[in-house]
């Protein structure tokens, strides 16, 4: 891995990097003192409408107020549309066509770049590189954590969301398997196979290899000009799967098409089928919720296995919750101040289950009480989740090339499907899926 | 009595005369005001818009401004589309299946309640009521009765001793078959009640008339409800075959067009390409391709049915 490349697009998340920044305190302090929140007042009044996926309720909307709060005579109207196909269409269109939008926050960077290259956003680089709270996130940043299109900012990413284990802490003590702080992929395989049993299944998935062998951009080669399947590592990481499959230490494709369980993977796990799930930290609110998913076991964290021991490698997750400025707002510089408010006053959803990418002096106790709520102590192993999240510096890689994305997956899930049923091998995976995505990739260019 | 006095009734000449006759259109302009602008707004206007946008490269997200007009490439580029074919085959036997199952169906069950059934307006809501219910019920319960380990269907086919029982809906063999027949079990209802009213109204006479002339039950099915039907039958087979060119709910919740693409007929590759990918010229003249083929189908179908019915 290229180091210059790794360095560029690194977001770590070590206790030094926590320690140094300034601006937050914890979530449970934070709410309740709005007007103490940095951003600062703008001074002037006027109505704001910020569009985001996030239900307001899990965050949003008492940010929006504190804001309000924080500005008085700034309404803040805030729209939650549904992060999907046509709640993205809806957004699209809505910005297209002049609908009243100031703020917007994109999901998925493929949509982030697609509202950027057709002028929805405006470039947010200087306005970035002159704010000391920011700065790590615009282009002129040392080592920046963002998506640029030609060198340019058009959006802060709100969150950062890395990748963990969430294991059920009674089913290994049944197993009598104790772990440590760290682990590889042939740990978690072991650790798989011995809690797989019965009706149980070690693991939802086998973790894949690609992401952390090849980093950002995975999918594509030369630097985007051709797709990147020939890699052996995806070879090796499909059939990997199949393997496990075939043991039933993973959930069967079957079994996950029949139940959607690609969009509800955590009922498995909170009804006792699975012992260990991978997932990035939204996962938590689903733990955290009883009510809604009654289980009488401890949650108990680890981080993402790796490659290699203690390797120095990519770690797994996402940066996310871009939030952008629409190019047809009437007031940018209150834009901007409502932008910054949101930046520095993440904490308002961790709640919701986000681990704001902007963290303050906030520490990692702070932060992993305020995302495993109230009953903690009852529902999880704390002391694991903070090593987790915070124990050991992961640098999540930030793809720069989306050329044909959305159909790059689609074909990556459609033909995956197909192995994981047994109607295709493995090299025919390959093959087609490489000629596929290459025709793709030139058509979109 | 009498006789009343006809000139103050007749209409005054000249200007008058014609605002009278002028104000019996304007009523009727005004009726159908409403219902002519749901028609504009809502029918012909997106339908030219579509038909247009067919012959542009467009992602919606440029705005309108971002529209290129590309001519026929959409076309073309649909030629050589192996995934289009793929799908209009897929498409062809959704509806040369479905239709005709759907339709048996329903006539099937016309024909039990029109006979001498006990319960028959109770039995008639029962199977008319999955017409009337969300396809995303339906869906959620067929879900639930497929699931290939678990489901009561295959339960059911273990205890008669099936060993390899299908998959359905997370099979690539088997997931196009099975929303066909949901499909059709959730349309039958409809075309029963609709063929229950057509053979309600089958004049008793001509059943006595070729009983007496010796016909059996299938002669008299033949000759005479066959026939009578025949209009009835054209309405919905016109009806369903559109109905199935345009299927999309249940194929989108069940099987979001797979396992693999399987399951992915004309309307579902036009809504990937349209609203997953942004690619609307495209799948808008997927769209005009769809339509035509149903047009000329529809065609079809008029043309085969003239001078066949009872009373043509």
């Amino acid at each position: 891995m290229s180091d210059t490349i790794k360095n560029i697009a690194s977001t770590p998340l070590a206790r030094r990097t926590l320690l140094g920044a300034a601006g937050l305190a914890s979530a449970t302090a934070l709410v309740g003192c709005n007007s103490d929140s940095p951003g600062g007042p703008s001074g002037g009044g006027g109505v704001l409408n910020v569009w985001g996926g996030v239900p307001g309720e899990n965050g949003p909307q008492d940010l929006c107020d504190a804001f309000t709060e924080a500005n008085p005579g700034v309404k803040v109207n805030y729209t939650r549309y549904v992060n999907d196909d046509t709640g993205n269409l809806k957004l699209d269109s809505s910005l297209a066509g002049g609908a009243p939008i100031d703020v917007f926050i994109s999901y998925a960077p493929a949509k982030l770049f697609q509202r950027v290259d057709n002028g929805l956003a405006i470039d947010l680089s200087d306005r970035i590189d002159q704010d000391p709270d920011l700065k790590q996130f615009g282009p002129s940043a040392e080592t920046p954590s963002n998506y640029f299109t030609d060198g340019k900012a058009f959006s802060i990413p709100a969150q950062k969301s890395p990748t963990i284990v969430v294991l059920n802490q009674t089913m290994l003590d049944d197993a009598g398997i104790t772990l440590g702080d760290t682990w590889t992929i042939e740990d978690y395989e072991d650790v798989m196979a011995e809690l797989s049993h019965g009706d149980v299944f070690g693991s939802f998935d086998r973790p894949g290899k690609a992401e952390i062998v090849l980093g950002p951009d995975r999918y594509y080669a030369d630097n985007g000009a051709r797709s990147n399947f020939e890699h052996p590592v995806f070879a090796e990481d499909l059939q990997a799967r199949l393997d496990a499959q075939a043991a039933k230490y993973i959930v069967d494709r079957e079994t996950v098409l029949a139940e959607k369980l690609e969009v509800f993977k955590h009922q498995p796990f909170l009804t006792g089928r699975t012992a260990m799930n991978t997932s990035q930290i939204f996962i938590l609110r689903y733990i955290s919720d009883l009510t809604e998913f009654p289980h009488d076991f401890i949650t108990k964290a680890m981080p993402h296995p790796t490659v290699e021991p203690g390797g120095d490698e990519w770690g797994v997750g996402a940066i996310g919750d871009n939030i952008s400025i629409s190019s047809k707002t009437a007031d940018p510089d209150l834009a901007w101040e409502f932008v910054r408010f949101w930046m520095l006053n993440g904490s308002y959803n961790v709640p919701g289950g986000r681990l704001p990418s902007v963290v303050g002096n906030a520490t990692p106790a702070d932060l992993t009480a305020g995302l495993l709520g109230p009953d903690r102590e009852e529902i999880f192993d704390v002391p694991s989740f903070e090593n987790a999240l915070f124990g050991k510096e992961v640098a999540i890689p930030v793809d720069t090339i989306f050329t044909a994305a959305t159909e790059i997956e689609t074909l990556v899930k459609q033909y995956t499907d197909e192995v994981l049923l047994g109607t295709r091998t493995v090299d025919s995976w390959v093959e087609t899926l490489t000629k596929e995505v290459d025709a793709a990739i030139s058509a979109a260019k | 009595m009498a006789a009343p006095n006809l000139t103050t009734t007749l209409p005054a000449p000249g200007r008058g005369r014609s605002r009278e006759r002028a104000r019996p259109q304007w009523a009727g302009w005004l009726f159908i005001t409403p219902n002519l602008i749901g028609f504009l707004a809502f029918t012909l206007v997106p339908l030219i818009a579509g038909i247009v946008i067919s012959f542009t490269d467009w992602n919606v997200v440029s705005g309108v401004d971002g529209i290129s007009w590309v001519g026929l490439s959409n076309f073309s580029a649909l030629m050589s589309d192996a995934q289009f074919w793929k799908a209009m085959g897929r498409t062809f036997l959704y509806a040369g299946l479905g239709v005709p199952l759907t339709m048996l169906g329903g006539l099937a069950l016309a024909l039990v309640l029109n006979g001498p059934v006990v319960g028959r307006g109770v039995l008639r809501l029962i199977f008319f009521f999955p017409h009337i219910v969300n396809s995303i019920a339906i869906g959620f319960v067929w879900l639930l009765l497929l699931h290939p380990s678990n489901g009561v269907v295959n339960n059911f086919l273990r205890t008669l001793g099936v060993e390899n029982t299908p998959s359905w809906l997370v099979s690539q063999d088997w997931s196009l078959l099975t929303i066909i027949f949901i499909t059709s079990w959730a349309g039958m209802g409809f075309h029963c009640v609709i063929f229950l009213s057509a053979l309600q109204s089958v004049p008793p006479e001509l059943h006595e008339a070729a009983q007496i002339d010796g016909a059996g039950w299938w002669r008299r099915f033949t000759t005479v409800t066959w026939r009578s039907l025949m209009p009835t039958t054209t309405f919905l087979a016109i009806m369903s075959m559109i109905g199935h060119s345009q299927g999309f709910g249940l194929i989108a919740f069940l099987t979001q067009g797979g396992p693999g693409d399987s399951s992915t007929t004309l309307s579902y590759y036009m809504y990937q390409r349209g609203f997953q990918y942004y690619q609307f010229g495209y799948a808008a003249a997927i769209g005009v391709l769809n339509a035509i083929g149903v047009l000329g189908l529809t065609a079809l179908m008029w043309r085969f049915q003239k001078g066949r019915g009872l009373y043509s």
